[in-house]
């Protein structure tokens, strides 16, 4: 554990992202203290303000401060992803382990599902379904963790694959210890680095997702703030050109949590490399 | 340069320049249906105005005028119209025009098999019900009399019917031997042949529609050569009209600022034949009552709405009649200005008083109700959390829904609302039957009033325009009281129209500058 | 060989689209909604043809029977009709846009290749030096940014403010398509689309040759005493690219994917416009069209990937 965070902590981008993502969480968390106004509450007439003193981030075309729906919308976008790969990872694991453990003609007929997932195309597959259900915070959230499942559960599979054909297994099964005992004991934590890394960079990928679906229109609806949705007010060229204070902030948001995600990532895969010793900076 | 001026002015007022390419924007691609009587997008709509000709056209006072009919008569008892063709008009494929043409065209509408929509339009016709259920094979109340002399003939007398004549005529001798059920299929529909000022030439799909002038044209061929409809995506237009590359094109109100200081381009402002509004379940017992209607209403600020949110494009409504009809009046209506105090004192006065968390209640009844806003207009989606915000300050809690379009009209069909917001876009004849009768499949308020079904079946008989104008006074005067709906505002449409643009009508009716299409007739580009 | 590829094929292919498109259908069917919503804006239009459309288009029937209804015409090559007032063949309206978004991916590979294989090649053979720095930060960039906000940047610089390049959209009726006209339109389209792609390639370039350079055969080169160049492009790189060539597989499907949003900022007329309004009218037989079309196209990919690999590796052997 130990050797692990040290190695981790030699990549640098790896550490610069940690931080600044631990910024954006907290920032998220406390947005109600840290935003100067109400995220909703329109103001007519003081719509389309560039920054000023009282708007650090100017206003929308609702009068709205963008600051304060900066980051409530954090609070959306974060729980978004973090969810959406929460929802993935217990039905791959499940589906996962299933597939691994009994083998035959359960992992082909799960196998078979995953590959029905996988071959959807994403993106036009998510706007289909959310313009049919509506857009909504819960519907993206589902639809994202539920296209999303193949990868997590093909991992795991892996695993018990790797594992089933040791003699470490066959020795543990021959001295009657029980399936569940096996799985929890050995290949779970086996199957945890990689695990971690895809759920990292699955939430990275949920994150933009989930802008882009609102950039749509389909993802989390109005009036409730969330980075994508902010940047779709500014379809219009004339709010492109002409203010781009309400643009820039949402788009520099998603991008930077998503590179630093990717950093984080990044960083964890080295780091659980022991190869990596040898040619790392 | 004075002298420049001098000649200019004088070549102005000579004969209109020759030659030339129209470029008109379009932010939607029409569907490639351009058969008149099968269409059902506006867009295609545009491409029909032009290749085709009907009976009569639709001018900018909202009357008909003769087109293909140079002329007609209508029966004493208001029963019968006869129309009297010109004589000589000929298809781009060089047959002549005549009655049977316009008798396949409406006889095709009745047809058992008809795939389109228009049928609604002529069920009045002698026969036509009949026909349509395959009962008899012919229509007594479409007549050829001959060549060039139609009547038709209705059961009952229709005030509306006139302003139905103006459905492109199709070619007989081109189309009667497609099955009637497989006319949708034809290859005609994307290379359409009519009779009108302009000759099809090609259709690219989300790219353009090109037309070419009619030189035979029985009119008189256009003075443009070449009218193309542009595709063009809704946020790139004012580029595009800064550049010169379209010619007319209509804009949101919230690129007015910037292409109003496009210099070379004018703009027309002017009120269509729409209006949008907030819908009531009147099925559900809080909203029974009129008086919580007309709160509400009161509770609204549509003044800031229109001026605010529109940007002073649009006129706030408070009846179903808009202001760009000839129906249209405000003599007795209530224009229920913004006042939130008046609100809260009307709903005090009728019993409901704040619950515990401060929303209105009375008996098992409370002022909580889910508003649905169908996507696809940001004004729209402002408007919805203007009206939550107004609510608010009167004690009434409106939870926003925010749906796909076909997703919210399949809860209002269901019945399965509280309150809604869509708009409605008005033929030009005023006759709400189709909207407002009790018996209409489109009643969603659930509004039932003898005397409103009344007034509108009166309506729709009348044939003197001063009697009907009084009957729909009074009808819209009704409507203002019982407020099924909150109006919201009737449409305005801006124009925007590149100066080397002639021709065109500078004080435009509810059909614009270009009159609907008429104009593309007679507008001429200067250089 | 083939014998893995039939087996692929009937094994996989055909149980993973049949799957696919049952639960699509199911899923447009059974969502609130339905096609014919849209005539009740047609002045006097009554509630008999409505119904009529419905049973004209199918809609009175369950949805098994629709679905399989469906199945039965795609087996024998139709996709059906539009349920919009057109009633155009499904495979025209398909046909007719697909031009654009091939046009579209196709130079957003070719941009991706270009930029991305040689910027892994430098950055593997400076490793550590600043290029090499520059190179994966920017790698990360790329993926990292989201298309959409880096398509609205794009357009903000080049066609707003510099006036360079259109805003969007494509020739004008009867303006000359000449090479650089498409190159105009083309340019901030693709750039957008390709961008995460470039960056991916650019890292994988970079991996592959690295792992390849650390080889023990390499080092035979070196002692031998060719120079380092010698050593990256003539030995190396052989090596590195094969895996590369197994990405290609990968990310032809994706790119038509990504392309709906991309077409959606640039106004672009392919396909992407077409699945959008298609899916808010609930045009069922367009809906499934695309669909399957970028279903077949994935799975296509992937096999192709899986069989590139398996020729460059000789290891690596399917029975």
């Amino acid at each position: 554990m130990d050797k692990l965070w040290r190695r981790f902590c030699r990549n640098k981008l790896a550490v610069t992202g940690l931080v600044i993502l631990i910024l954006f969480v907290v920032s998220a968390i406390f947005a109600p203290l840290l935003a100067p106004h109400d995220p909703n509450r329109a103001n007519l007439r003081m719509r389309n303000q560039p920054p000023s003193r009282e708007h650090p981030f100017g206003t929308d075309d609702m009068g709205r401060d963008i600051l304060s729906r900066l980051l409530y919308g954090g609070r959306i976008s974060l729980s978004v992803g973090l969810v959406s790969v929460g929802i993935s990872l217990t039905i791959g694991l499940v589906l996962g382990s299933l597939a691994g453990y009994f083998g035959g003609f359960v992992d082909t007929f799960i196998m078979r599902l995953a590959d029905v997932f996988y071959s959807f195309p994403f993106l036009i597959l998510a706007i289909t379904i959310s313009a049919i259900f509506g857009p909504s915070i819960y519907n993206t959230m589902i639809i994202l963790g539920v296209l999303s499942w193949p990868g997590p559960a093909r991992l795991l599979r892996a695993e018990f694959l790797k594992l089933k054909t040791t003699d470490f297994v066959a020795a543990a099964t021959a001295l009657g210890a029980r399936p569940t005992r096996i799985m929890f004991r050995h290949i779970l934590p086996n199957a945890f680095s990689p695990l971690l890394v895809s759920a990292t960079l699955g939430v990275a990928s949920s994150i933009l997702s989930e802008a882009g679906l609102s950039f749509l229109g389909l993802g989390v609806p109005p009036p409730a703030p969330s980075w994508g949705n902010m940047l779709n007010r500014a379809r219009p060229l004339h709010i492109l050109s002409g203010m781009p204070w309400m643009w820039i902030p949402p788009g520099l948001a998603v991008f930077v949590v998503v590179l630093s995600i990717n950093f984080v990532g990044d960083g964890l895969r080295d780091a659980f490399d022991p190869r990596q010793d040898q040619n790392h900076s | 340069m004075m002298l420049c001026l001098v000649l200019s002015a004088a070549a102005a007022a000579q004969a209109p320049a020759q030659g030339g390419t129209f470029r008109y924007a379009l932010t939607t691609n029409p569907r490639g249906m351009f058969n008149p009587i099968l269409y059902t997008e506006a867009y295609d709509g545009l491409i029909i105005d032009v290749v085709f000709d009907g009976l009569i056209y639709i001018d900018e006072q909202l009357q008909p005028q003769p087109r293909l009919a140079k002329g007609w008569e209508i029966s004493d008892d208001g029963l019968s119209i006869t129309f009297y063709l010109h004589e000589g008009v000929k298809f781009h494929d060089g047959v002549e025009v005549t009655a049977h043409d316009v008798e396949y065209t409406y006889k095709t509408m009745l047809h058992p098999e008809y795939t389109g929509v228009r049928y609604g339009n002529f069920r009045l016709l002698v026969g036509a019900e009949e026909y349509h259920e395959g009962l008899r094979d012919d229509v007594p109340g479409i007549e050829v009399i001959d060549d060039y002399t139609i009547k038709f003939t209705t059961t009952e007398p229709y005030a509306p019917l006139l302003t139905q004549f103006g459905y492109g005529i199709l070619p007989r001798h081109l189309l009667e031997d497609i099955p009637v059920g497989e006319l949708e299929r034809a290859d005609f529909n994307r290379h359409p042949i009519g009779s009108g000022p302009f000759k099809f030439v090609e259709f690219l799909t989300d790219q353009h529609v090109i037309l070419e002038a009619n030189d035979d044209y029985f009119l008189g061929r256009p003075n443009i050569d070449t009218l193309v409809f542009q595709r063009v995506a809704l946020d790139a237009l004012p580029i595009y009209i800064r550049q010169g590359r379209v010619d007319y094109a209509e804009i949101s109100p919230d690129n007015y600022a910037e292409v109003s200081g496009i210099p070379g381009v004018d703009l027309y402002v002017y009120e269509e034949l729409s209006y949008n509004y907030i819908c009531f379940n009147l099925r559900q017992p809080r909203f029974a009552d009129p008086i919580v209607r007309q709160a509400i209403t009161y509770g609204f600020d549509r003044e800031t709405y229109v001026e605010i949110l529109r940007e002073g494009f649009g006129i706030v409504a408070n009846a179903p009649i808009p202001l760009a009809s000839w129906a249209y009046t405000n003599e007795g209506i209530n224009e229920y200005p913004y006042n939130p105090e008046l609100a809260a004192q009307m709903l005090a006065d009728a019993g409901w008083k704040p619950g515990p968390d401060g929303v209105l209640e009375k008996d098992d009844m409370r002022l909580e109700f889910e508003f649905l806003v169908p996507e696809g207009s940001r004004v729209q989606e402002q408007m919805a959390l203007l009206f939550q915000q107004n609510m608010e300050d009167i004690g009434i809690k409106v939870n926003l829904v925010f749906m796909e379009f076909s997703a919210a009209v399949d809860r209002v069909d269901a019945r399965e609302f509280d309150t809604f917001t869509m708009g409605w876009s008005l033929a030009v004849d005023p006759d709400p039957y189709g909207i407002w009768h009790s018996t209409s499949p489109w009643n969603d308020p659930g509004f039932y009033n003898e005397r409103s079904d009344q007034l509108i079946e009166m309506g729709r008989r009348e044939t003197d325009p001063e009697k009907r104008k009084e009957i729909y006074a009074e009808w819209q005067r009704l409507i203002n009281y019982e407020l099924p709906t909150m109006f919201l505002s009737y449409g305005v449409t801006i124009a925007a129209v590149n100066e080397r643009v002639q021709g065109i009508d500078t004080e435009p009716g509810p059909l614009g500058p270009l009159v609907g299409l008429e104009k593309l007739r007679t507008i001429w580009i200067a250089d | 060989m083939w014998r893995y590829i039939v087996r692929r094929v009937v094994l996989q292919g055909i149980p993973v689209l049949l799957g696919f498109t049952f639960l699509l259908y199911l899923v447009i069917t059974i969502a609130p909604g339905s096609p014919v919503t849209h005539l009740r804006g047609v002045p006097n239009i009554d509630e008999e043809t409505i119904a009529r459309r419905e049973a004209q288009l199918g809609l009175n029937d369950s949805f098994l029977v629709q679905y399989i209804k469906w199945l039965g015409r795609v087996l024998r090559g139709d996709l059906g009709l539009s349920f919009d007032s057109s009633r155009r063949p499904v495979a025209e309206l398909i046909m007719e846009r697909m031009p654009a978004t091939i046009l579209l991916s196709v130079s957003s590979i070719v941009l991706a290749w270009l930029i991305g294989i040689p910027v892994g090649i430098l950055s593997a053979r400076y490793q550590y030096s600043a290029l090499d720095y520059a190179v994966t930060f920017f790698a990360f960039v790329g993926i990292s940014i989201p298309s959409f906000f880096f398509g609205l940047l794009l357009l903000y610089v080049f066609a707003l403010k510099l006036n360079v390049l259109p805003a969007g959209g494509f020739f004008l009726a009867g303006e000359p398509r000449t090479f650089m006209g498409y190159v105009q339109y083309l340019l901030l389209p693709s750039i957008t689309l390709g961008l995460s792609d470039i960056a991916g390639i650019a890292r994988y370039m970079r991996a592959s040759l690295l792992e390849v350079l650390g080889h023990d055969f390499l080092r035979t080169a070196r002692a031998k005493g060719l120079s380092e160049n010698v050593v990256v492009y003539k030995h190396a790189l052989r090596n590195a690219l094969l895996p590369i060539l197994t990405l290609m597989g990968f990310t032809i499907p994706f790119i038509f994917s990504g392309a709906v949003i991309v077409e959606n900022i640039f106004a672009w007329p392919g396909l992407g416009s077409l699945a959008i309004q298609a899916v808010s009218e609930r045009n069922y037989p367009v809906i499934m069209g695309i669909n399957l079309m970028f279903a077949v196209l994935i799975f296509l990919g992937n096999l192709i990937a899986d069989i590139s690999y398996a020729i460059a590796d000789p290891r690596i052997r399917y029975e």
